[in-house]
C-alpha cells in the first residue's frame, strides 16, 4: 500500500495565505468582467454541441475564443479531451490554478471549475455542474474539469429549425433522405448530416424511425423549447476589448488588494466567542443563544 | 493574552444562526477577517470566531447580492460582502481545507467500521456525534467505493490509511 503524504489540516504561512488570496482575488474580478462581456448566441454555441469529436470541436470559434479568455485570466491552457451530447470534459496541463496551493493528495481547482459552470450557465445559457475529476495536487499528469449539460438546454440550443422540420417528418412516416429533402428544398447531403445528428441525440434510431425521445421532443418540445432566439455579435468579435477589459479588471484588482493584508487587526482570543466549540460545548443551540444574551444582559447591551 | 494576526477581507452584513430552522441569532453589519486558522466577524464590539479547521461546507446561496453560507456543526453563518470578488476568492481558498474535513471523517468512520463497530447508531455513540451525520458518512462511504456490498472495507477503502495504521488497526481487530 502506498503512503499517503500528510494533508495539511490548516495553511502553510499566514503571508503565503494572503499572497494566494490576492491572486484568487483578481482571478475572480477578472472572471467577472469575462463573463458580464461574453454572451455567446445560440447559432455559435451550436455548432460547439455538434462535434463530435476533439479535433472538431477544438476548431470552432466559441472554444478558441473560451481558450483564449481563460488564459488570459490566469487559469492556464485549457484544452478538450472528450466531447459527448451532455458531457465536455476539459483540462489543464501545468495549471498555475493547481501550482497556488501548497497541498498534496487531494484536488484544489474549485475555481477553475466554477469558471467553467459560470461560462457555460450564463454565456452560452446552458446550465452545467462542473467537476474537477483529476487534479496534479491529487497526483494526477493534469486538471480535468468534466462539465455536465442539463438535456433540456441543450436539445433546445443543438437542434434547429431545419432539424426540427425534418424530424417532424420523420414522426408523420417518411424516412428516405431523398424524400425529404425534396419536401424541405435542401440538398440531400444537408439532410443526411442532419440526420446524423438527430441520431446522435437519439431522437431517431438507426433505422431513421423515431425513438421514444424523438415523439416526445416533437409533440411537447416544440412548444416547452419554443424560443425566439437572439441574434447577436458573438463576444470574439469584440475580443481585443474584451481582453483589454480583462487586463483592466486584473490591474484594477491589483491596485485594490494591496489593502488587503495591509488592513490588519490583533485579535485577543480572550474576547472571542468560538461559534464550532460553543456549538459543541451546549446540548441545543437554545442554550447557547440564551447563554450569551444572558451574557448581553450582564454586560448591560 | 493570545494575540491572533487577522487580515480585513470586507465591510460585510453577517448573520449567524441555528443550521435546522435558520433561526437568526445574529444579524449585524461589521466586518470579517482571514487568520492563520480561523476566520473572524466583528460588529466592533464582539468578535465571532470561525475555525477553518471546523467548516463543513462554503455554498453561495444567493448571487445577487452575493450570500456566502459558511456551516459548521449547528451553526450557520451568512455573509453579504461589498466585494463579490472577494467573498468568491475567500471560498475558492478554502473549499479544498474542507474537502479535508469530509475525507477525516470518513477515514474516522472507516476505522470503527474495520473494527468491526457496524451499525451506524454504534458509530455514533462512539463518536459523540449526531446518528444522521454518521448515517450520511456511511452512505457516502458506501456510494464512492469505500465499503462494498458485502459490507466489507474495499482496496479505495483501506488505502485511506497508512500501513502503519492498517497494520495498528489489525492488531486491535485481532485482539
Amino acid at each position: 500500500m502506498v503512503e499517503k503524504e500528510a494533508v495539511p489540516r490548516t495553511f502553510g504561512s499566514f503571508a503565503k495565505t494572503l499572497a494566494i488570496y490576492q491572486k484568487l482575488t483578481k482571478m475572480e474580478t477578472a472572471l467577472t468582467t469575462m463573463i458580464e462581456r461574453s454572451k455567446v448566441p445560440a447559432s455559435e454555441t451550436r455548432k460547439l454541441l455538434r462535434c463530435t469529436t476533439v479535433e472538431q470541436a477544438e476548431n470552432v470559434p466559441l472554444y478558441q475564443y473560451m481558450r483564449d479568455m481563460f488564459n488570459e485570466i490566469g487559469f492556464g491552457d485549457l484544452r478538450i479531451s472528450s466531447i459527448d451530447k451532455f458531457i465536455i470534459r476539459f483540462y489543464v496541463e501545468d495549471s498555475p490554478v493547481a501550482k497556488l496551493y501548497d497541498i498534496k493528495g487531494k484536488k484544489t481547482c474549485y475555481i477553475t471549475a466554477d469558471a467553467l459552470a459560470q461560462f457555460f450557465t450564463k454565456d452560452l445559457g446552458i446550465s452545467s455542474n462542473v467537476e474537477e475529476i483529476k487534479c496534479v495536487n491529487a497526483g494526477d499528469d493534469f486538471c480535468e474539469f468534466e462539465v455536465r449539460m442539463q438535456p433540456l438546454p441543450v436539445y433546445q440550443i443543438a437542434l434547429d429549425d431545419a432539424d426540427k422540420s425534418i424530424l417532424a417528418l420523420i414522426v408523420k412516416g417518411k424516412r428516405k433522405s431523398a424524400e425529404i429533402a425534396d419536401m424541405l428544398g435542401m440538398d440531400e447531403v444537408e439532410v443526411d448530416y442532419r440526420l446524423n445528428i438527430l441520431k446522435n441525440y437519439h431522437l431517431i434510431d438507426d433505422d431513421y424511425n423515431p425513438t421514444e425521445i424523438g415523439i416526445t421532443y416533437y409533440q411537447f418540445g416544440g412548444k416547452i423549447l419554443a424560443e425566439i432566439e437572439e441574434e447577436f455579435s458573438p463576444p470574439w468579435e469584440e475580443r481585443a476589448k474584451i481582453t483589454q477589459a480583462i487586463s483592466d479588471a486584473l490591474s484594477f484588482a491589483e491596485a485594490v488588494n494591496e489593502a488587503l493584508g495591509t488592513e490588519t487587526q490583533e485579535v485577543l482570543k480572550e474576547n472571542v466567542i468560538n461559534l464550532a466549540e460553543e456549538a459543541k460545548k451546549s446540548k441545543s443551540f437554545a442554550e447557547l443563544l440564551s447563554k450569551y444574551m444572558k451574557k448581553d444582559e450582564e454586560g448591560g447591551e | 493574552m493570545m494575540k491572533v494576526l487577522a487580515s480585513k477581507v470586507d465591510d460585510v452584513a453577517f448573520e449567524i444562526g441555528r443550521k435546522y430552522d435558520g433561526i437568526i441569532w445574529v444579524l449585524r453589519d461589521g466586518e470579517m477577517y482571514l487568520a492563520h486558522k480561523d476566520l473572524y466577524f466583528t460588529d466592533g464590539q464582539k468578535w465571532y470566531c470561525v475555525p477553518i479547521d471546523a467548516l463543513e461546507s462554503i455554498s453561495v446561496v444567493s448571487e445577487n447580492p452575493l450570500k456566502v453560507k459558511f456551516s459548521l456543526p449547528n451553526v450557520n453563518v451568512i455573509v453579504t460582502g461589498k466585494n463579490a470578488s472577494r467573498l468568491l476568492a475567500l471560498r475558492h481558498l478554502l473549499l479544498p481545507y474542507i474537502h479535508d474535513r469530509e475525507i477525516r471523517e470518513i477515514k474516522t468512520v472507516l476505522k470503527l467500521w474495520y473494527l468491526g463497530i457496524r451499525s451506524t447508531e454504534g458509530i455514533a455513540t462512539v463518536l459523540e456525534s449526531e446518528l444522521e451525520k454518521v448515517k450520511a458518512i456511511v452512505s457516502r462511504a458506501m456510494g464512492e467505493g469505500y465499503i462494498d456490498k458485502n459490507g466489507d472495507l474495499t482496496e479505495k477503502g483501506l488505502s485511506v490509511f497508512s500501513e502503519e495504521e492498517v497494520k495498528l488497526l489489525k492488531e486491535v481487530r485481532n485482539g
